[in-house]
């Protein structure tokens, strides 16, 4: 120990125990900073690929929460640790009988959303009455997107099976991320938002009706 | 709001480690409470956000890191501030507590270093971490870390013997002078 350790020592200031508001405080800046991070990246994956190759497929369905329809409700996997937000106020699946777009096909949309905008890499799903269909913003949207072909590995979360293949499902402060590999070699990437107030099974139900088609590339970034 | 295992096993490390990241992060913002709250907070936000990559053995090192970085950052962004020319006296907040004679001298000393520097001898002298574990929080080479060191004790001790405080003879962990910086 030396002279400068002993005489920090003596004025070191006591520090007492956080008190719950302060790590609340701590725990709610933490949220907002992943959900922030997040949609950069997600954002940026999109701009980079539209500004170059224009390669892969987005699809945004927004529903206007308002429950309802024939609910597809798969039992796809654990995904266990993730805790449904408030089941009876989730936004149930329905069979999808509309027009397909670019990049992808789907068996079942949320009830009261709709096929948003689609480019080869991106699809967005947005609910009904919502006026944004810029591909390159994913807010408050369910979103389908392509890795890029150098991107590995399925990131943070908990496992979860999608159609006989390996998944990860996490929480990112009410937002749920999918990540998985679909058969034909594709990584994909399913964000939804708060909105639909999903459970990690819901968000694996929808994913298990998506295809990707002939058409769809790797995202670029 | 969901509660996720990343958010119960956050909350068990802040409630557990907070006061101890604040205790070094006053020492780092030379004995400004507030500046010092302002890094644990982005220290603990950048941490939440790293959460699923931070390994339980190394997480304490990841919070000092972090707690480094965000001194540094804070420390550009507001370069240009320290350069203004003010009229007056900012006020001091009056619900901070009264400092000694002794905590005065030591914390305007440590504010004299630059804040690598400042860093170092903290991370050394204060948390008592080794030269490597230094070097890693820093992200530096150790030899950095021991020439930072070596020039921060001198100019802390010269500072602190001018205004009068009474410093027991060196032993132990000071750095080598002739320390190779790289």
């Amino acid at each position: 120990m030396s002279d400068i350790t002993d005489l920090f020592r003596s004025i070191s200031p006591d520090t007492p125990e956080p008190d719950a508001a302060t790590i609340e405080g701590d725990l709610a800046r933490g949220r907002t900073a992943l959900v922030r991070a997040h949609r950069r990246s997600v954002v940026r994956r999109s701009v980079f690929a539209t500004g170059t190759l224009a390669v892969g497929v987005v699809v945004a369905v927004a529903a206007t929460q308002t429950g309802g329809g024939s609910a597809a409700t798969n039992d796809a996997g654990p995904a266990h640790h993730i805790k449904a937000h408030h089941a009876a106020s989730a936004v149930n699946l329905v069979a999808y009988t509309g027009k397909q777009l670019e990049g992808f096909t789907v068996d079942r949309v949320p009830a009261g959303w709709h096929l948003s905008t689609s480019t080869q890499y991106a699809l967005l799903v947005t609910a009904n009455g919502s006026t944004d269909d810029d591909p390159s913003v994913f807010v408050d949207k369910l979103a389908v997107l392509t890795s890029s072909a150098d991107e590995h590995g399925l990131g943070p979360g908990d496992p979860v099976t999608v159609n006989g293949q390996p998944g990860h499902v996490d929480n990112q402060a009410g937002t749920l991320i999918l990540r998985y590999n679909a058969p034909n070699g594709f990584g994909i990437d399913i964000q939804a938002p708060p909105a639909l107030h999903w459970t990690a099974d819901q968000l694996v139900s929808f994913a298990e009706g998506v295809h990707v088609t002939g058409d769809a590339v790797h995202a670029r970034g | 709001m969901v509660t996720t295992e990343r958010d119960v096993q956050f909350r068990a490390y802040v409630e557990a480690r907070r006061g101890q990241l604040v205790r070094t992060a006053t020492f780092l913002a030379a004995g400004d409470h507030h500046a010092a709250e302002d890094l644990v907070q982005t220290a603990l936000m950048r941490m939440y956000v790293a959460w699923p990559r931070v390994r339980s053995e190394t997480v304490d090192a990841y919070a000092r890191k972090a707690l480094v970085n965000a001194l540094i950052d804070t420390r550009r962004a507001a370069a240009h501030r320290f350069e203004q020319a003010r009229a007056e006296l900012p006020d001091i907040p009056a619900h901070d507590p009264p400092a000694t004679e002794t905590e005065t001298t030591v914390f305007a000393a440590l504010s004299a270093l630059p804040a690598r520097m400042r860093a170092a001898v903290i991370l050394r002298h204060l948390c008592e971490l080794s030269v490597t574990e230094t070097a890693e929080a820093l992200g530096c080479s150790e030899g950095t870390v021991k020439s930072q060191t070596s020039r921060g004790l001198t100019q802390l001790r010269e500072a602190l013997i001018a205004d009068g405080v009474a410093l027991a003879a060196p032993v132990g962990h000071d750095e080598p002078a002739t320390a190779r910086t790289s």
